[in-house]
C-alpha cells in the first residue's frame, strides 16, 4: 500500500502523506522506505522549482516515528542504524535542489517536526490542532533524526531547549513568534494561501526576505543572540538549563541531560548529528525509555477503551451536581465548571458551601497564574457554579457526584435523599475513597444508575479517577462514568468493589508499613528520604501529612475491617491520631511541623510509647519493605480481578500515587527485580511480621512459573 | 391589559451598599447569579423561556446590551434572545411591563425579566480636556510632536467626571436628584424632623423584617466574588442602631446652607439584582403553574424634572383611570423611598383635593395613604436603591407580603429621575 502520493504540476511537486487505514501519519520503516524512493526521484526533477511536503489527514501533519518500532529496538546497533537512516533521509531533503516547504495543518511532532525542520521553509495554519514540537524526551529518548541540531540552528539555543528538554509542543502563534515557522495562514483558506505561498517561493528574493525575517530585528536582541553563540554564552545557557532540569527531574531522567550533553559544545552539523546518534542509541535501548513508552501505550489504550460491555451511544453530560462542598466537592465542581458544565453544589450550611467555592476559585487562580485562563473566563466559569442548602436545580443534573464525609451511614442517607430529586437517567456516583459502593447502592431505588467515581486530591493535579463497578452498576452506567471522566481530561481505570478499591488498597499498606518501620526505630525523615530516592514524589509521612492523618487513618481502619490482620493498623498511627490528635499539614502539624513553607520532623512522634529505641535501618531494606508490601497487595488485587491487568494497575499507580513513571509502574518494577526475589524477600519479612507479608498465591504461582506480571 | 400577567416566581440578591460587599461584582455577574438561581428553582426550563429582558441604568461599558450578557452568565443558551430596557429608576418595572406588552401582542409566550445594577462599578471618566489630549497624542506621529502635545498637559486635566454624579443629575433641568428633593421639601414644606422620623421608621421596619426572616423568601444568598470566601445572606443597609439623634447630627448634603436632605434621610447608592419568570395568566393555567402573583395593570406618567419625586401620584392617578381601581382597593403599598421628603410629599399630594384639581385633573384627592399599609418592610432609605433593580424589588416584596398577610391587591409605585412616575397594580389570587 502506498502512503506517499506525489503530484507534479508545472513547477511544483507536492509530496502528500496519507497512511492508508489510519487517522494519523507515521514515519514507520515502510513509509521511510517509500520516502527514500520518492526523494531519489525528486532529486532528478531539476525542472521543478518548489517541493511541498503535505498531509492528507485532518488535523495531523506527521505524528512522528512509529513508537511500536521504537519499543521493539533491543540493541544499540539497531537503534543507531535506524536513527542514522532517518538522519540521512532528512539530510537528503535538506539537500534537494528545489525550494522545499512543509505545510503544517495539525500535529507536527517528533520525526514529523524533524522532517519539517529539514525543509527550507515551514507554512503553518492557525488550526488549534496545529502543534509543533519534539516530545521525544517524554518517551525517555532524544530527537534522533537531526532535531537536536536543526532546531537550535533555526530558532536559537535557548528557545530550542525550551522545546527539547521538557518535550514540549508549541501552537502556530508561538511557533511564528520564535520563527519556527515562516508564515501562518488561516486553516479555512489553506488551499488558496498555500498555492500563493508556493508561487512566491519561486522568487529567490522572496525566499531571501523570509530568511532575513528570521533574524532578530532589534539591536539588543541581535546582540544577545550573538553573545549566546560564543562559547561562554553557550556554556552559561547550558548550565542554567541543567540546573532547571535537575530541579524538576531530580536527576532521575537521563534523556534531557543527554540532550544537554549533545548540545553542550558548538560544533559542525556533521559532528552534531553524530553526537545525537550516539546519545539516541544509548537511550533508546535503556529501561527507562522502554518503561515510559509502555506507560504511553497503556495511556493510549485507556483512551480507547470504554471500560464496559456497553456499546450504545453516550452523550456527554452538560450539567452536573455535587453533594458536599468540601475540598473534594469544591474540586469536582471546579472540574465540571472548567469543562463547561453548569454545576449545582449542595451542603448543609452556607459556611460549608463557601469552602467549596473557595476551593474552586483557588484552582482557577492557579490556572490564571500560569496564564492558562483569563479573568473573564474565570468569572464565567465560577458563575456556572450555583449552590444551595437544598436540592434546587438537581433535577436537571446529568451527573451527580457525592463527596460528603467518609462515613457509610451519612453517605447512605445523603444518597437516598438526593436520589429523590434526580431525573431517572441521572448518573449518580460516590467519591468514596474506600467504602463499599455496593453497600451504598442498597439504599437506592435505582442502584443500576450508581457507581463509584473516586477522584484523588487535589482534583486539578491528579489525573487518575477510579471508576468503581458496584455489584448492581449497569454496564451502561460504567461506560457513561468512564466516558464522562475521559471527557473531563482525566484517566479512568475501572476497578472492582473492595475496601480501598485499587490505589488506596495498595498504598495504605505501604503507609502503614512505614509506620511499623518508624515504630521499629527508623527516623521519619530517613524513611521519607529512602522512598523519594527511589523516585516517589514524596515519602509516606509527607504524603500522610498532605492528605490528612485523619483521612489516612480512617481508610486504614476500613482496610483492617475488610482484610483483617494482614492490614492491622500500626498502633503508632493510633497514638498519633487519637492521642496526639495530629491532622497533618492542614492542622499545621503532623509527622512534620509546618511553618512558612518550611518543615521539620515533629519530635513528638518519637515519644510514642510503642516506638522502640532509635535504630539505623538499611536504606535498601526500607525500600524493599515498603515496595514489596505493595507488590504483594497488587498481586492480591490481580488475583481477585479488582483490576483488568497489570498494565492498568501500573497506570493507576503512576497516575494516582506518582509512582515514578520511569520505573514503568509497580508491577513493571517487580518484574525488573524478579518475582522469585520478591517472593523470597516477602517470606523473610513475613517471618517478622506475619501475616502482613503473607505471599499472595497468585504472586507465588507467577514466581514458581518463572514468570513476571507482564511475561 | 388584555389579561393579567402571571409572575411565576422571582428572587433577588441581597442589596448591599455600594463600595461594600459586592463592590467587585460587575452588574452582569450579579444579574447572572440571580438569573441562574431563578432558573435552578424554576419549574420552567431554559428552553421554555422566549426572551430575557433586563433593566439597567448605568449600562457598563464592558457589557453592551447587558441583558444578553446576564442571560448568558445566567446559563441561557446562545439561542435565547435578550435586550436591555432603561427607564431610569423604573427599569426593573419596565422590564416586566415590556414583557407584558410583547406577550399580549403575541410576540412571545414567556420571559425572564428583572434588573441589575452595580453602582459600585460606575466608573470615573476623563474630562473633555484630558480626552482631547489623548486624541491629539494618538494622532502625533513623531516623538517631537508627542512631546509638544504632552507639554500642553495641566494637572487640572486629571480632575475626573464622576460617572455616578453624572447619572444622578437631570441633564434637562440641571438639578441632581437630591436637589429635586429639596424642591419638594419647599413645595410641601416638609421639615427636617419629619424626614428623619420617616427615615428611622424605614430602618426599624427593614431591620425587623430582615431579622424575623420575612425577606428570606425573596433573597438568595450570594457567594461573594472574586474570592468566594464569604456568602452574603442579607441586605446590609438596615441599621438596628439607627437613632433620631444620629440622623439629626448629619449635615444637609445637597443644599449645605438651607437644605434638609441628608445622607441619612435619602436612599444610599446600592448594588443588587432581581429576576422573575413571567407569562400570561392563561398560559400559566394551561401549564398548571402556581404563580407568585399577577400584574393587573400598569401606568407611567410624566411631569417636570425638578419635581420628579412626585412621579408616584401622577402615575397612580393614571393607573386608577386606566384600571378603574381606587386607592381603597389596595391593601398594601410599596412607594419607593428615593428620599424621605419625597415619600412625605407624595403622601400629601395623594391626600390633597387641591393637588388633584391643580395637577391631576380630578375633582377629589386620590385618597390617603395609610402608613400602616405603606412600605411595611422598610424601603430604599434602609435597603438601598440599585436603580436598575429597585422596580423589581418593589414588585417582589409586595407580592410576598400580600401572600404572607393573605391580602389581595397592592400598589407598587416609584418616582423616576428625569420626571416620570410608574405605578403597577399587583394581585396574588
Amino acid at each position: 500500500m502506498k502512503t506517499i502520493r506525489v503530484e507534479k504540476q508545472d513547477w511544483l511537486i507536492r509530496v502528500i502523506f496519507d497512511l492508508p487505514g489510519e487517522k494519523v501519519n507515521k514515519l514507520s520503516s515502510s513509509v521511510m522506505a517509500e520516502l527514500d524512493q520518492v526523494l531519489s526521484d525528486i532529486a532528478q526533477e531539476r525542472s521543478y522549482q518548489v517541493v511541498s511536503f503535505e498531509s492528507a489527514k485532518n488535523n495531523i501533519f506527521i505524528a512522528g516515528a512509529d513508537i511500536e518500532e521504537l519499543q521493539a529496538i533491543r540493541t544499540v546497533t539497531i537503534a543507531r542504524d535506524k536513527a542514522q537512516a532517518g538522519q540521512q533521509m532528512f539530510s537528503r531533503i535538506a539537500d534537494l535542489p528545489q525550494t522545499t516547504v512543509a505545510v503544517i495543518n495539525g500535529a507536527c511532532v517528533g520525526g514529523g517536526c524533524e522532517l519539517a525542520l529539514a525543509c527550507d521553509f515551514r507554512l503553518a495554519t492557525d488550526n488549534p490542532k496545529t502543534k509543533i514540537g519534539l516530545p521525544e524526551v517524554q518517551l525517555g529518548i532524544i530527537p534522533g533524526w537531526g532535531g537536536t541540531q536543526r532546531l537550535p540552528r533555526l530558532i536559537g539555543l535557548p528557545e530550542a531547549l525550551k522545546i527539547i528538554l521538557p518535550g514540549k509542543t508549541v501552537d502556530a502563534r508561538k511557533a511564528s513568534k520564535i520563527k519556527l515557522v515562516d508564515k501562518v495562514v488561516t486553516a479555512a483558506l489553506l488551499e488558496v494561501e498555500q498555492q500563493n505561498f508556493f508561487l512566491q517561493l519561486r522568487d529567490s528574493i522572496f525566499c531571501a526576505s523570509l530568511k532575513k525575517n528570521r533574524k532578530p530585528k532589534r539591536k539588543m536582541q541581535y546582540l544577545i543572540s550573538r553573545l549566546l553563540q560564543t562559547s561562554i554564552g553557550r556554556s552559561f545557557v547550558i548550565k542554567q538549563a541543567t540546573k532547571n532540569v535537575l530541579k524538576t527531574t531530580k536527576g532521575m531522567y537521563p534523556a534531557p541531560l543527554a540532550a544537554l550533553d549533545v548540545l553542550s559544545q558548538s560544533c559542525s552539523f556533521e559532528q552534531g548529528i553524530e553526537r545525537e546518534l550516539e546519545a539516541f542509541a544509548k537511550l533508546a535501548v535503556g529501561d527507562i525509555s522502554k518503561n515510559l513508552i509502555s506507560l504511553y501505550f497503556l495511556n493510549e489504550q485507556v483512551k480507547k477503551e470504554s471500560g464496559s460491555d456497553f456499546t450504545g451511544e453516550i452523550t456527554a453530560p452538560s450539567s452536573g451536581a455535587v453533594l458536599g462542598s468540601g475540598v473534594m466537592g469544591g474540586g469536582i465542581a471546579w472540574l465540571m465548571s472548567h469543562r463547561g458544565l453548569s454545576v449545582r453544589m449542595k451542603d448543609i450550611s452556607w459556611e460549608a458551601i463557601s469552602l467549596g467555592y473557595a476551593e474552586a476559585a483557588r484552582y482557577f487562580a492557579q490556572l490564571k497564574k500560569r496564564r492558562r485562563i483569563k479573568q473573564e473566563q474565570i468569572d464565567r466559569a465560577m458563575n456556572r457554579i450555583g449552590a444551595g442548602i437544598d436540592y434546587q436545580g438537581f433535577s436537571r443534573a446529568d451527573v451527580v457526584i457525592e463527596a460528603v464525609v467518609e462515613n457509610m451511614e451519612v453517605k447512605k442517607q445523603v444518597l437516598a435523599e438526593a436520589e429523590e430529586y434526580l431525573c431517572e437517567s441521572a448518573l449518580l456516583c460516590t467519591n468514596t475513597s474506600a467504602l463499599s459502593v455496593s453497600e451504598m447502592a442498597g439504599v437506592l431505588k435505582r442502584p443500576q444508575n450508581f457507581c463509584g467515581m473516586h477522584f484523588f486530591n487535589p482534583v486539578n493535579r491528579m489525573p487518575l479517577v477510579e471508576i468503581i463497578r458496584g455489584e448492581e452498576s449497569s454496564e451502561e452506567i460504567v461506560a457513561r462514568a468512564v466516558a464522562t471522566v475521559k471527557g473531563w481530561g482525566k484517566i479512568p481505570v475501572v476497578v472492582g468493589n473492595c475496601p480501598g478499591f485499587l490505589v488506596n488498597r495498595i498504598l495504605l499498606p505501604y503507609m502503614n508499613e512505614a509506620a511499623y518501620l518508624l515504630e521499629e526505630g527508623a527516623a521519619v525523615d530517613s524513611i521519607d528520604q529512602a522512598v523519594t530516592d527511589f523516585g516517589m514524589p514524596m515519602g509516606p509521612f509527607q504524603l500522610a501529612d498532605e492528605v490528612g492523618i485523619d483521612v489516612g487513618y480512617k481508610v486504614a481502619q476500613i482496610l483492617e475491617q475488610g482484610f483483617g490482620e494482614r492490614m492491622a493498623v500500626c498502633s503508632l498511627l493510633k497514638t498519633v491520631y487519637e492521642d496526639y490528635k495530629l491532622l497533618g499539614k492542614k492542622g499545621g502539624t503532623g509527622f512534620y511541623h509546618y511553618h512558612n513553607k518550611k518543615s521539620e520532623v515533629n519530635s513528638l512522634i518519637y515519644q510514642a510509647p510503642s516506638r522502640a529505641a532509635p535504630k539505623e535501618h538499611d536504606h535498601q531494606e526500607m525500600i524493599d519493605r515498603l515496595l514489596i508490601i505493595m507488590v504483594n497487595e497488587a498481586a492480591y488485587c490481580l488475583q481477585e480481578g479488582i483490576v483488568a491487568d497489570a498494565g492498568q494497575l501500573d497506570l493507576a499507580m503512576v497516575m494516582g500515587t506518582g509512582f515514578p513513571p520511569w520505573r514503568g509502574g509497580l508491577c513493571r518494577w517487580a518484574d525488573s527485580v524478579g518475582l522469585d526475589t520478591i517472593v523470597k524477600k516477602c517470606e523473610v519479612f513475613n517471618a517478622q511480621a506475619d501475616p502482613r507479608y503473607q505471599v499472595s498465591p497468585y504472586l507465588r504461582e507467577l514466581a514458581d512459573a518463572g514468570r513476571g506480571f507482564y511475561s | 391589559m388584555k389579561e393579567r400577567l402571571a409572575v411565576i416566581e422571582g428572587y433577588r440578591t441581597p442589596f448591599c451598599k455600594a463600595g461594600t460587599v459586592f463592590k467587585d461584582i460587575k452588574a452582569d455577574l450579579l444579574g447572572g447569579v440571580i438569573v441562574r438561581e431563578l432558573m435552578a428553582r424554576s419549574e420552567l426550563n431554559y428552553s421554555d423561556i422566549d426572551e430575557v429582558i433586563m433593566g439597567n441604568v448605568a449600562q457598563p461599558g464592558h457589557a453592551a446590551n447587558i441583558a444578553r450578557v446576564i442571560a448568558l452568565q445566567g446559563g441561557f443558551p446562545s439561542e435565547t434572545v435578550a435586550f436591555t430596557v432603561n427607564r431610569n429608576c423604573a427599569s426593573g418595572m419596565e422590564a416586566m411591563t415590556t414583557a407584558a406588552n410583547k406577550i399580549f401582542a403575541g410576540e412571545i409566550n414567556t420571559a425572564v425579566v428583572g434588573g441589575a445594577e452595580s453602582m459600585s462599578q460606575i466608573p470615573l471618566l476623563f474630562g473633555p480636556r484630558m480626552t482631547g489630549l489623548f486624541v491629539k497624542l494618538m494622532g502625533a506621529r513623531s516623538p517631537l510632536a508627542m512631546l509638544r502635545v504632552l507639554s500642553t498637559f495641566r494637572p487640572g486635566f486629571l480632575k475626573p467626571v464622576i460617572g455616578i454624579e453624572l447619572g444622578l443629575t437631570d441633564p434637562f433641568c440641571g438639578l441632581n436628584m437630591g436637589e429635586t428633593a429639596e424642591v419638594l421639601a419647599r413645595e410641601f414644606a416638609v421639615s427636617r424632623q419629619e424626614q428623619d422620623d420617616f427615615a428611622l421608621l424605614s430602618h426599624q421596619r427593614a431591620f425587623s423584617a430582615l431579622s424575623a426572616g420575612r425577606l428570606a423568601d425573596e433573597i438568595i444568598p450570594v457567594p461573594v466574588m472574586p474570592h468566594y470566601k464569604t456568602v452574603q445572606h442579607k441586605d446590609n443597609g438596615p441599621r438596628e442602631e439607627q437613632t433620631l439623634e444620629a440622623l439629626a447630627k448629619l449635615r444637609p448634603y445637597f443644599d449645605r446652607v438651607a437644605g434638609s436632605i441628608t445622607v441619612g434621610n435619602a436612599c444610599p447608592i446600592t448594588d443588587g439584582a432581581v429576576a422573575f419568570t413571567v407569562m400570561a395568566e392563561s398560559e400559566a393555567k394551561e401549564r398548571g403553574l402556581k404563580p407568585l402573583g399577577y400584574l393587573r395593570e400598569y401606568s407611567y406618567a410624566g411631569l417636570e424634572g425638578e419635581r420628579m419625586g412626585l412621579g408616584p401620584v401622577y402615575a397612580a392617578s393614571s393607573l386608577m383611570r386606566k384600571s378603574g381601581l381606587q386607592m381603597s382597593d389596595f391593601d398594601l403599598i410599596e412607594l419607593n423611598e428615593a428620599f424621605a421628603v419625597q415619600v412625605i410629599a407624595n403622601e400629601r399630594a395623594f391626600a390633597s383635593d387641591l393637588f388633584a384639581q391643580q395637577y391631576l385633573g380630578r375633582e377629589k384627592a386620590l385618597g390617603t395613604i395609610d402608613r400602616e399599609k405603606l412600605n411595611v418592610n422598610g424601603g430604599a432609605i434602609a435597603l438601598g436603591h440599585p436603580v436598575g433593580a429597585t422596580g423589581g424589588r418593589l414588585i417582589l416584596t409586595l407580592l410576598h407580603e400580600l401572600r404572607r398577610r393573605g391580602l389581595q391587591r397592592g400598589l407598587a409605585t416609584l418616582c423616576i429621575g428625569g420626571g416620570q412616575g410608574a405605578a403597577l397594580a399587583l394581585e396574588v389570587e
